[in-house]
């Protein structure tokens, strides 16, 4: 009977391992849609009203970014050490954090021409990047599921 | 209050750690006082330089052009771009009314600055109670005369003319527009409570045309008198009767009327009296104490064979 009530909780552990997977992955690319629309909004504050970065920061809001706790911090500091500080919350690659650290590593340091080109470049990129994960997801959703289901199944049938 | 906690925050977070250092180090020892100290200045690839009493002091930290891009965009608070428009013109203003003049390599084309070399960080400081002199003058008929107050460069013009903004707005009780150009004027603690309008970022052609029509002053305050603009501006003021206070550039009255568009203010009877500003030197240092000379326009209209 306690062999029975553990394979059942080892497979519908396993199946929640898998929706979690799948769960960090929809976050991926719900934080890499955050940034890129973060970015496409900076840039239409500089080119329209040449607006400080603080203020632009302070009159944001995104739930994703406010979550993992990006906006909180650039209102207080800067994108390139609000970026820093809530690394361990973001769900997003190694090549795609270096590119948002490029970007706010440089950002604020020139004229409004060079910073209006230096935002669209760098939104084409991360919008490429949330494209090709909101491209993935679905599969990559159903592997997750599957996979967890399968493993708890499995682990299931051993313990018993 | 040591020197050192004196250094304006905005400075201290923006200068270069090393020269920052040097910086202390010069004011912990007491080899310069805080309230001598006018001007920082940095340039790419030489070294720092301070402005103390007037006098140049040459510093061991040269500044890189990485540590001079860092210090423009702290000045900025990391938005350069939103300083644009100033840079072109020469200056940026940096939190707490810190006024830095810049230059560097121009795009000649669209007016730009490519690449920021020099800086020049002017330190202001809350100078009172230094216009007693010009002060009372200035309300001896009761209504404010207009003045034009005068000196060689450096010597604290901008100084005087805060105080002076100051007092008629505050103790005065005068409706003063401050015409801040380049937001050297105003120092908050020196205005509050005060009946001050201030215009900042205007030209001061702009600002007194504005001022005029809009604000109703009992007094126009404004630095650095110069082209034919502020010279028309002036003129058209006068239409409305408004007194204006204003400073120029110039060692004497003589060398002041010479310069065509101050000459057209005299002619036009414009200023009631012009007052020239100086400072001795002890010891090498310039003394706190300002002297004035008063030349009312009569005597300079009877002196000297203009028309009046």
């Amino acid at each position: 009977m306690l062999g029975y009530a553990g394979a059942l909780l080892i497979f519908a552990g396993g199946t929640l391992a898998g929706l979690a997977a799948s769960g960090m992955y929809r976050l991926r690319a719900a934080q890499l849609e955050a940034f890129c629309k973060l970015i496409a909004h900076i840039r239409a504050q500089i080119e329209c009203y040449r607006a400080p970065l603080d203020a632009i920061y302070i009159g944001y809001r995104n739930e994703v970014l406010e979550a993992c706790g990006f906006l909180g911090a650039a209102r207080t500091s800067d994108g390139a050490r609000a970026l820093e500080a809530c690394r361990g919350r973001l769900y997003i690659t190694g090549d795609e954090l270096c590119e948002l650290e490029k970007f706010f590593a440089s950002l604020g340091r020139h004229g409004a021409g060079e910073e209006t080109s230096h935002c669209a470049y760098f939104e084409k990129r991360i919008g490429d990047f949330a494209a090709a994960c909101r491209g993935e997801l679905p599969k990559r959703a159903r592997l997750c599921r599957t996979f967890g289901m399968l493993g708890g199944f499995l682990l299931a049938i051993l313990l018993l | 209050m040591n020197g050192r906690g004196q250094l304006p925050v905005v400075l201290t977070d923006s200068l270069p750690d090393v020269l920052l250092a040097e910086l202390y180090g010069l004011v912990d020892s007491g080899r310069i006082r805080f309230g001598d100290l006018n001007e920082v200045r940095l340039r790419t690839g030489r070294p720092a330089s301070l402005t103390c009493a007037g006098e140049n002091r040459v510093l061991a930290a040269k500044i890189t052009p990485a540590q001079m891009e860092e210090c423009v965009t702290r000045l900025c608070r990391g938005s350069v771009y939103a300083h644009g428009e100033t840079i072109r013109e020469g200056y940026l203003m940096a939190e707490g009314g810190l006024r830095v003049g810049v230059c560097g390599r121009c795009d000649e084309g669209s007016g730009s600055v490519r690449e920021i070399t020099s800086l020049n960080i002017r330190i202001p400081h809350m100078v009172r109670d230094v216009c007693g002199g010009v002060y009372r003058r200035c309300l001896q008929s009761g209504r404010a005369a207009s003045m034009l107050i005068y000196s060689p460069p450096g010597v604290g013009k901008t100084t005087l003319l805060r105080d002076l903004a100051a007092r008629l707005s505050g103790e005065g009780g005068r409706r003063v527009a401050l015409i801040d150009t380049r937001g050297e004027l105003y120092i908050p603690e020196m205005f509050a409570d005060s009946l001050c309008d201030l215009l900042v970022g205007y030209s001061r052609a702009r600002g007194i045309e504005i001022a005029t029509r809009t604000l109703s002053p009992e007094v126009i305050v404004c630095d650095e008198l110069g082209d034919a603009d502020e010279a028309r501006a002036i003129l058209s003021a006068q239409n409305t009767g408004v007194p204006i206070i204003a400073s120029a550039h110039a060692a004497s009255v003589g060398e002041l009327l010479r310069r065509p568009n101050i000459r057209m203010l005299h002619e036009a009877g414009i200023f009631d009296c012009y007052v020239g500003l100086g400072r001795e030197r002890i010891n090498g240092r310039l003394s706190r104490c300002f002297s004035f000379t008063f030349t009312d326009r009569e005597a300079l209209c009877s002196d000297m064979p203009v028309r009046c």
